[in-house]
């Protein structure tokens, strides 16, 4: 009994650490976009809200959590309240496998941990389409339809790059994951974490592939009718969504809570698994401050003809390359060494091959309509 | 009873209600709805069967991907704005044939000697055995194969009879 | 303390699974309905399947295999159902199946 005690708990005190590290993080985020932007973000210049405006996102939860609850009069309103709810339950769900350190920080180490984490990342396009279905909304249902069909698209290059670091460690455990990498298999396998890097910002809904929340084409996408509490819901989830790929990336493919001094002070592991997981959340946060968005063609284009075939070709590329290099039984710097000269050679070859294709399309515009300037150096239209 | 049974009797009384739920809608989408939670309740007994795997492979393919191209398919058919009862002679006999046929299979499994309790030792999921009799060509290589080549062909053909004309 | 649950009860969950998909097939006459209804019963195929696994002997994967295969079949099935129903739906507006009587002598 006392196992189901220590169970509940542990999942509860879990469940709490992406909470309060998103009240930080909201406020980094907004801080730093401001700086982006040559201005100051959130300061005590009205209301006093903590040093440097810290618990800037406290008073915003306080504001928004006052503010009324307006439910359209065609909604469906078992549907419309349940959507947020599944939404955010979705979010913090994931965070039942994330190793915060080398022993016993984690609610449960399954066995097909990162299984799970893909598993519980597709439910999300479901409550998209809760959301937008019950607002009877025409952009509402653009929005989700978009979000959705971006979602599933770049499921596929997320779950075949995530194939790569579990291919290498030979499990699906994520304690074992870490363990596997002596070398973090960002260095080892760089084009599988950029691959999965790229499909998780698709996956989150962040510029550039910010489809789902285009303030400035369809209102505010799957969630225009939400107000209050249950926007704010969303809003929580959208960035709670973005510190757990933060820490995925980091235990897949950064090696973790591994660091200098571990083994003295395993507490030092959770130390560097979240300075790590800040990193990647601060890149994503600086492609929110800095890209514009693509339209919805671009997004599908870029997923099925390049993202999701390059994808494959580096899990087989991976594979055959990493059973040649165990069978011949070199040392493991040499294996490493192996893989990487095979990522970097593949991901030569992509970009060969997209500059051919490219330009081959650009000739062909070209081509055309004759006459017009095309700034290509051996335009030859005349 | 124990806690087991109780769980089991829980998750199964919530996988059936939803399941039944399901077939008798008011509106396509609710269905829809419930069956993503009926969808979960199965989900949860793989869990008691010591599945993870199994239950991840539901979550993964059933809700993330069959469900959401039901939902999908209800919002462009606007399914929700019917309220399609299905007619009544339908549903007398229809209920009548399930009723019977759940009948003989409850009497077919309870003449049968089952085992009461799950074979021991206690096995864990053995992943690394499942995927390599996959691909194990004493194994169940061919039927691998034969199931990509048949997710290829319902690809082609399900872009080729949904494209726009 | 922990009895352990029979597999017959695992047996009739999935029989009654089975009936009520049933059920949702003959009695719908929404195209949609009936294809949600087809994916219960596979549903309730695959709890068979994996509870037997379970039971009779843990240490082969025949169960599983076979579970998997069932799985890709279904979503399989179910992507072109719902293709075909896309596909109606743009040609004669109707998802009920007794209006689909083009083919009827």
């Amino acid at each position: 009994m006392d196992v189901v005690l220590r169970t509940l708990l542990g999942a509860l005190g879990m469940a709490l650490v992406p909470l309060v590290a998103v009240v930080f993080l909201i406020w980094e985020s907004r801080k730093v976009i401001a700086r982006m932007q040559d201005r100051l973000g959130p300061t005590n210049a009205g209301t006093y809200a903590g040093p440097f405006a810290l618990f800037q996102t406290v008073a915003d939860g306080i504001k928004i959590l006052t503010k009324e609850l307006i439910i359209p009069q065609g909604a469906d309103r078992g549907v419309f309240i349940a959507a947020p709810i599944v939404v955010v339950t979705v979010a913090i769900a994931v965070w039942a496998v994330i190793p915060l350190g080398p022993s016993g920080l984690q609610v449960v180490d399954l066995d097909v941990g990162a299984f799970y984490v893909v598993a519980i990342s597709s439910l999300a396009p479901f409550s998209m389409i809760m959301a937008g279905w019950s607002s009877r909304n025409k952009y509402a249902e653009v929005g989700a339809f978009r979000a959705v069909s971006q979602i599933i698209g770049y499921e596929i290059p997320q779950v075949l790059s995530l194939l790569v670091p579990v291919l290498l460690s030979g499990s699906l455990r994520l304690q074992q994951i870490i363990q596997a990498q002596s070398v973090p298999f960002g260095a080892v396998v760089p084009l599988a974490a950029l691959t999965y890097f790229l499909a998780s910002v698709a996956e989150l809904g962040r510029l550039p592939f910010e489809l789902a929340e285009a303030d400035s084409e369809i209102v505010a996408g799957y969630f225009t009718e939400y107000s209050g509490m249950m926007f704010g819901a969303f809003y929580l989830a959208d960035f709670i969504n973005n510190f757990t790929a933060s820490i995925v990336f980091s235990v897949l493919f950064l090696g973790g809570w591994r660091g200098p001094w571990v083994d003295q002070v395993p507490l030092l592991g959770t130390f560097w698994l979240l300075l790590k997981a800040f990193m990647v959340f601060n890149v994503l946060v600086l492609f929110w401050a800095a890209m514009p968005r693509l339209r919805i063609d671009q997004v599908l284009a870029f997923n099925w003809k390049f993202l999701a075939p390059l994808s494959i070709a580096t899990l087989i590329v991976t594979a055959l390359v990493d059973k040649m290099l165990t069978a011949m039984a070199v040392e493991p710097w040499a294996r490493s060494a192996g893989l990487l000269v095979a990522n970097l050679l593949l991901g030569v070859a992509a970009l060969v091959f997209l500059s051919i294709v490219g330009r081959r399309f650009t000739r062909r515009d070209t081509l055309r309509r004759p006459g017009l300037p095309t700034g290509l150096p051996d335009s030859d239209a005349a | 009873m124990s806690v087991g049974q109780l769980t089991f009797l829980a998750f199964a009384a919530f996988t059936l209600g939803a399941a039944v739920r399901v077939v008798t809608h008011r509106l396509v989408f609710h269905a829809a709805l419930w069956l993503i939670a009926s969808f979960f309740g199965i989900a949860a007994v793989y869990l008691l069967l010591e599945s993870p795997f199994m239950a991840g492979v539901q979550l993964f393919i059933y809700i993330g991907g069959v469900a959401v191209l039901t939902a999908i398919a209800v919002m462009v058919t606007k399914g929700m704005m019917r309220r399609d009862l299905p007619t009544m002679a339908n549903v007398r006999s229809s209920a009548l044939v399930a009723v019977s046929l759940f009948l003989v299979m409850s009497w077919t499994i309870l003449q049968m000697p089952l085992p009461e309790a799950p074979a021991s030792p206690v096995f864990e999921e053995g992943l690394a055995m499942l995927g390599m009799a996959l691909v194990d060509p004493r194994g169940y290589l061919l039927p691998f194969e034969v199931v990509s080549l048949m997710l290829l062909i319902v690809l082609i053909g399900a872009l080729y009879v949904a494209r726009e004309r | 303390m922990f009895v352990a649950v029979p597999l017959s009860w695992y047996l009739l969950l999935g029989a009654a699974l089975f009936c009520v998909g049933v059920y949702g097939v003959l009695a719908n006459r929404n195209l949609i309905l009936i294809i949600m209804s087809i994916e219960l019963m596979l549903n309730a195929v695959v709890l068979n399947l994996v509870a037997f696994a379970r039971y009779i002997e843990p240490a082969r994967v025949t169960g599983k295999t076979f579970a998997i295969v069932v799985y890709a079949t279904a979503a399989a099935e179910a992507a072109l159902g719902l293709a075909l129903v896309i596909a109606i739906w743009r040609a004669e507006n109707t998802v009920a199946v007794d209006e689909m009587d083009l083919l009827q002598g």
